[in-house]
């Protein structure tokens, strides 16, 4: 079976784990565990060139990649960059960020995720939208799984393409 | 035991040995951490990680070393932290990879509990900070929105305060006039003071009128009507009542209309005028010298929206820049200054904005201090009528070109209303000579030749009523000249008055310089009409065949044996009024002088008609015996010339 290495990026509390959770097992807990390294988890997808074997990285938070182990990188072929919606420090940097990611793995799909997306309403999300560097943001909810699968399965997309 | 053993015993029981091919098949373990199981083909299927790392591990050169410090990860059952060592390198004569694995969990385990709190803590801290920032500007909000209120506050305060000082002095005007009014039995002063009541009255009817405005806009409800008008006469209205201000101030209005406008426009005139009586009121306010200028033009003229330009622009004192984005805001006057000098409610710039607005239009100022202002608005109505034969320019100062001229004596002892009334009939085109009592008009008459008389009612010496007496009951040729009367008593008191003199002209007072004009024209047009053939003019005795050349659809020869008829009984009809005369026989006379008048006005000889009318008049009433005689000889005299001139007519249809 085919398999593809994904990498979830971004700050710490943001939701990176929670997210994994909530597309690994459909769950969600409001307490915050934090992660150190990097916790593996697998995960089959089915795509139109059929099953695909997601093996995700869920990296510990840091204010920025630099900061991660450059062999967490290495052999990246999808990358999530999560941030907090409710946090302006989680996406203030958003451009370096991918800027910086673009230049170090070329060619990898990044998602960008905004995350606890329930917390806001319809206009704070326009507002914060239109402050973003890039059009193409995904809004979720790891709390009630509101465009969850729907990424992952537009990663895996996008990964065998 | 030694110090290596020691120290290998210590790295064996926490690091494990693992080497496999290339293509992921199980070389070897030491299974010190846990037992490796090839359930699956390959180690790459067994655990995720190295499915993850295949590519990156096949391109790994001979020797060189990688290193993943903390992975958490279920090694068979053995869930924990680990560092993982990949070296690639010879196994037993074949490439290979060795996975050295060092079980961490107990370290990192102790690490998470660090790490939560060095990340709660800074969390915590990013929400104090924003909480704070989101504090601090709050209070920035609230402090600004205290200075708003504040300041507003202070604009209200200000503004009622001169709002009340502006409506306080004309209600003491009011109250005093009123006061003087009741006791003062002088008609002179009464029509002094009633003229000031009425003009305090309007001035703060303006005021009230604003404040009204401008709280109808703020709550919503003003409306605005859809109706045709004349786009000319509203400027023309709206021009020419400032005429007289800027005349009196010495400033020249000036005023340009664009010659494609339309001459019909669709839209609200009511609120046009509200907006250009603001602007070039306040232009003329605040102008001692130099000009006003009107512009309209046309932007652009669709089948469902015309839209005009109108710029209204002064040398006057200007507007300093700093005040001047303030200019629109309501309570707001460029200074405390202007309201104290200029009075005022500071409410008209912000009710023009809005109603400009409200119309689909904008407005703008441009200023210099000391140099003069220009307000430039633009309008959209709805649809238009373009004018067929359209004038290119149209300046209030000039009198239309088809007006009849003519020389007019003003009668009017006040010299406000003599000014008013002088300049008025100068704009018009008008020669006019003006004097101040009934004696002045008396003399003027007996030595110009005039057209019109513009007589005031109540005058010193002799009233108008006393004036327009002696100047019927005058033999001379002023005898006839049309006479206006004005008046501040109920027309038709004073019609009634006058009617004897024969004088159907009244314009009551205050002046509607429309309605002035409007019968000025009349007269000088009919005087006009006449002049141009219908009256034969002998001198001093005038013939008008008008009526006779209606009633015989122009027939010259029934109408020369009308004459003729005429001819020869008009010298004997006179001769016997003499007769009469001398027997005293004044009723045979009443009925001779009754019948005898209607031939000469049926023949035009009018001036003769109204002299038989008068003479009727006296014998009905028995009075002015003593001028029966002269009236019979001015008859006899006019009938002469008149008779004199007719045999000399030829007569051809």
């Amino acid at each position: 079976m085919n398999s593809k290495k994904v990498i979830l990026l971004g700050k710490y509390g943001v939701g990176k784990t929670s997210l994994i959770r909530q597309f690994m097992h459909k769950e969600f807990s409001d307490a915050y565990l934090t992660t150190i390294g990097v916790k593996i988890e697998k995960k089959i997808v089915t795509t139109n060139e059929g099953p695909l074997a997601m093996i995700i990285w869920d990296i510990a938070g840091e204010s920025s990649h630099r900061k991660i182990p450059p062999s967490y990188k290495l052999g990246s072929q999808g990358i999530i960059y999560v941030f907090d919606l409710s946090r302006l420090s989680t996406y203030e940097a958003l451009d370096r960020e991918l800027s910086d990611l673009k230049t170090l793995l070329p060619n990898v799909p990044i998602s960008l995720v905004g995350n606890k997306k329930d917390l806001l309403n319809e206009k704070d999300l326009d507002t914060i939208a239109a402050k973003l560097p890039l059009v193409d943001v995904t809004f979720i909810s790891a709390r009630t799984g509101e465009n969850v699968e729907k990424l992952f399965h537009d990663l895996a997309l996008a990964m065998v393409r | 035991m030694n110090i290596q053993t020691l120290k290998q015993s210590y790295i064996n029981k926490n690091t494990q040995f693992v080497v496999f091919s290339i293509e992921g098949q199980l070389l070897g373990s030491c299974d010190t951490l846990f037992k490796v199981k090839m359930e699956k083909d390959t180690l790459f299927e067994e655990v995720p990680f190295l499915a993850s790392m295949v590519e990156a591990l096949f391109d790994m050169a001979e020797g060189e070393e990688l290193t993943f410090p903390c992975i958490g990860e279920d090694l068979y059952g053995n869930e924990g932290y680990f560092d993982f060592v990949f070296n690639k390198q010879k196994y037993q004569g074949k490439e290979a990879m060795l996975w050295i694995i060092h079980d961490f969990s107990e370290h990192y385990e102790h690490l998470i509990s660090l790490q939560q709190q060095r990340n709660e803590s800074e969390i915590k801290g990013e929400f104090l900070e924003t909480e704070k920032k989101n504090i601090q500007l709050e209070n920035e909000l609230l402090e600004y929105k205290n200075a708003e209120l504040e300041r507003l506050q202070q604009i209200k305060s200000r503004f009622f305060s001169n709002i009340s000082h502006e409506l306080r002095t004309p209600l003491n005007g009011i109250y005093g006039l009123a006061n003087l009014i009741d006791g003062t039995g002088d008609k002179h002063k009464l029509k002094e003071y009633t003229e000031a009541l009425n003009a305090t009255v309007v001035h703060l009817t303006t005021m009230v009128n604003d404040i009204l405005d401008h709280s109808k806009i703020e709550a919503g409800k003003i409306t605005f009507v859809k109706e045709p008008f004349d786009l000319r006469a509203t400027l023309r209205t709206v021009s020419n009542s400032f005429l007289f201000a800027c005349r009196e101030k010495g400033i020249d209005l000036q005023v340009n209309l664009s010659f494609d406008l339309p001459r019909v426009i669709v839209g609200d005139a009511t609120k046009l005028s509200q907006i250009l009586y603001n602007l070039l009121g306040n232009a003329v306010k605040f102008t001692d010298k130099g000009s006003i200028r009107l512009e309209v033009s046309l932007l652009s003229m669709q089948e469902s929206c015309t839209e005009l330009q109108f710029s209204i622009s002064d040398t006057g004192i200007g507007i300093a820049k700093e005040k001047l984005e303030k200019i629109f805001a309501p309570y707001e006057q460029a200074t405390d200054h202007t309201s104290r000098l200029f009075g005022g409610t500071g409410l008209g710039l912000n009710i023009v904005k809005q109603l400009v607005e409200l119309q689909g239009g904008s407005i703008r100022v441009d200023s210099s201090l000391g140099h003069g202002t220009e307000f430039v608005l633009s309008i959209r109505y709805e649809g238009a009528l373009k004018e067929k034969n359209p004038e290119p320019y149209v300046s209030s100062e000039a009198s239309s070109s088809s007006d009849p001229t003519g020389k007019i004596l003003i009668g009017e002892d006040d010299t406000l209303q003599q000014k008013m009334l002088h300049d008025l009939l100068l704009k018009w085109g008008y020669e006019v000579s003006t004097v101040g009592t009934g004696k002045q008009v008396m003399e003027v008459l007996a030595n110009t030749e005039l057209d019109v008389l513009l007589l005031d009612y109540h005058m010193p010496e002799m009233d108008g009523y006393q004036v327009a007496s002696a100047i019927r009951a005058s033999s001379e040729s002023y005898a006839h000249i049309p006479i206006i009367i004005l008046t501040g008593e109920q027309p038709t008191y004073t019609e009634g008055k006058f009617q004897e003199l024969n004088i159907q002209s009244f314009v009551t007072k205050p002046v509607l310089p429309d309605e002035l004009h409007k019968m000025i024209r009349r007269v000088l047009t009919d005087i006009q009409k006449d002049r141009k053939g219908r009256v034969l003019s002998m001198g001093k005795m005038e013939v008008d065949l008008s009526y006779l050349i209606d009633v015989m659809d122009g027939d010259m020869l029934k109408i020369k044996e009308l004459v003729e008829i005429f001819l020869s009984s008009a010298p004997q009809q006179i001769s016997k009024m003499h007769d009469l005369y001398d027997k005293k026989d004044w009723h045979s006379l009443q009925s001779l002088v009754h019948q005898s008048k209607s031939n000469y006005k049926y023949i035009g000889i009018l001036s003769v008609g109204e002299l038989l009318d008068e003479l009727e008049q006296d014998l009905k009433k028995e009075r002015n015996q003593e001028g029966y005689l002269s009236k019979i000889e001015q008859v006899e005299k006019a009938t002469h010339q008149a008779v004199t001139h007719l045999k000399q007519m030829r007569w051809s249809s």
